[in-house]
């Protein structure tokens, strides 16, 4: 009787756990599946002007045609080769800087008015005073991104010094550790997971920047590619080009997110 | 004997805001290479600084602390400390907590410095865990191998089982006690457990309240190893505990 009843409550127990699966599918994929359908009907139903509101079919030939003829492969490039220079400078300013600003009271008491009174403009602000001074080629786009990755950097990594335990500082002056060491392995360490939020956050920044950049003075690029297709009045290929940003964006993040939980290792429970 | 710790008038004050508040006044102590002294006093009284102090974290004020016939402010005497937290660094494994910091030492000594130590504290099998992996008792055995690791000639014990349980406690006092005995390393402990000062220490130090000074040194003369349910030791408990709540003339043998 009694394995019996194990065995029905085991059944019992695999029918609700497949249940809760198929639950969980189902609530974490319908509103991405309505939208769809909703976008399909409407666009299909001729409520709205197809150049508006172009049909799933449209989107889709828009994207195999750029796709094959490699307009989509030159405009990501060439956004992304600019991203990533400005974010490889921005970043390792902002965690020179922020190192210094964590480490020495005073350093951050004379750069913080200015960095902070700077932090408040938002990068689009500075795009005309840095196409005047650069032009606008690339050097202009290069700059702004390296202020837009700056900052997120700078201030994350001043947190994480800062929240290095006061315990530790101890222990390493007890036992006479070099400065070297306790930078690279009490300093660092202890501010790594607070700069890996600063380099995210840099990123996201990074990377809506290059688009608004491009947007208003460029010749290629994702974000000229999207205002370009609105003069022609290709909505399709404006669609296409805004899921592009989309993706490479979460993909960034999803590359950065996966070198923070690598690279965090000691973290793991 | 050259390597006596002499500490002659010590003063301490801190400056909080404009009020200067005085924790140490004129402490008198003369430590004998390789004894093992408990100071025991009210919490907030002033007995970490004093360690603090000892450890060369802290300036004092006034007075003078010998270590043989050198200042202990220009003196590489090495010292060595275990605090109530264990602050091993989270990233690194027990084998890299404990050998950070050794330097002067070839590849080879350094290992096998590691590894004796590492024996010594039972953490076989556990090099390469990392703190979180540890419990409470064997995160603070590798902070006690981290301190032996360095051969201190003084370490400063502030509260060291304070976090733990009660069993793991007495078990932690005992494998201390055997490391002590083994390496004779003059020891300081820092606590508010009466029982811990008396079963550790051949000497109390009954601190007063803040500012705290010396209000009287118990001379343990139990053999080691000593039972904590002996009558002696309750003699003792009694005595000190007398110091403790004397003012409120309460019937002390509500304690015991």
């Amino acid at each position: 009787m009694a394995l019996n009843y194990g065995t029905e409550k085991d059944e019992n127990d695999s029918v609700k756990k497949a249940v809760s699966i198929i639950v969980e599918i189902i609530s974490s994929n319908i509103v991405p599946v309505i939208l769809v359908i909703l976008w399909w009907y409407l666009s299909s139903s001729g409520i709205f002007p197809s150049i508006l509101m172009p049909p799933l079919t449209k989107i889709w030939s828009a994207f195999v045609k750029n796709f094959t003829n490699g307009l989509l492969a030159k405009d990501l490039i060439s956004s992304l080769s600019i991203v990533l220079k400005g974010y490889i400078i921005g970043s390792l300013l902002g965690l020179i800087a922020g190192i210094l600003m964590g480490i020495f009271p005073r350093v951050k008491r004379m750069f913080d008015p200015v960095l902070n009174g700077l932090r408040q403009i938002p990068p689009l602000a500075w795009i005309p005073l840095l196409i005047l001074w650069f032009g606008i080629g690339n050097a202009s786009k290069v700059i702004l991104i390296i202020m837009g990755s700056f900052f997120p950097v700078l201030l994350n990594t001043v947190n994480g010094i800062a929240g290095v335990p006061q315990g530790l500082l101890e222990f390493a002056k007890l036992y006479k550790i070099k400065k070297r060491d306790i930078l690279l392995h009490i300093y660092l360490p202890g501010a790594l997971s607070s700069i890996f939020v600063g380099l995210r956050l840099g990123a996201s920044t990074a990377w809506m920047s290059i688009v608004a950049a491009e947007m208003i003075a460029a010749t290629a690029g994702v974000g000229y590619r999207i205002n370009d297709a609105r003069n022609l009045m290709q909505s399709d290929l404006v669609i296409v080009y805004m899921i592009l940003i989309a993706c490479v964006g979460g993909l960034m993040d999803f590359a950065i997110k996966s070198l923070a939980k690598y690279v965090l290792k000691w973290q793991r429970a | 004997m050259g390597y006596d710790l002499q500490i002659n008038d010590l003063s301490k004050s801190f400056h909080v805001g404009s009020d200067c508040i005085q924790v140490l006044d004129n402490i008198n102590l003369a430590i004998k290479e390789g004894e093992f002294i408990s100071i025991v006093g009210h919490s907030g009284c002033g007995k970490s600084t004093l360690l603090k102090i000892i450890a060369g974290l802290v300036d004092y004020t006034e007075g003078t602390i010998l270590f043989g016939d050198q200042d202990l402010r220009k003196s590489t005497v090495h010292r060595g400390m275990i605090f109530q937290d264990h602050r091993l660094l989270p990233w690194m494994t027990v084998e890299g907590n404990i050998g950070f910091g050794l330097y002067d030492l070839d590849k080879e000594e350094k290992k096998s410095r590691i590894r004796e130590q590492i024996e010594l504290v039972g953490l076989r099998g556990f090099e390469k865990a990392y703190p979180h992996q540890l419990s409470g008792g064997m995160a603070q055995r590798t902070a006690i191998a981290r301190a032996f690791v360095h051969r201190p000639d003084i370490l400063l014990l502030d509260e060291p089982f304070g976090a733990l349980d009660a069993l793991t406690r007495i078990q932690m006092q005992d494998e201390v006690l055997k490391i002590w005995e083994k390496a004779k390393t003059t020891m300081i402990l820092v606590t508010h457990d009466i029982d811990e000062a008396i079963y550790l220490g051949d000497r109390v130090v009954i601190n007063t309240n803040r500012p705290a000074s010396i209000k009287k040194i118990f001379n343990i003369d139990l053999e080691r190893p000593r039972k904590r349910t002996s009558h002696y030791f309750s003699l003792f408990k009694e005595e000190i505990l007398k110091e403790f709540f004397e003012s409120k003339k309460r019937d002390l043998e509500y304690y015991l």
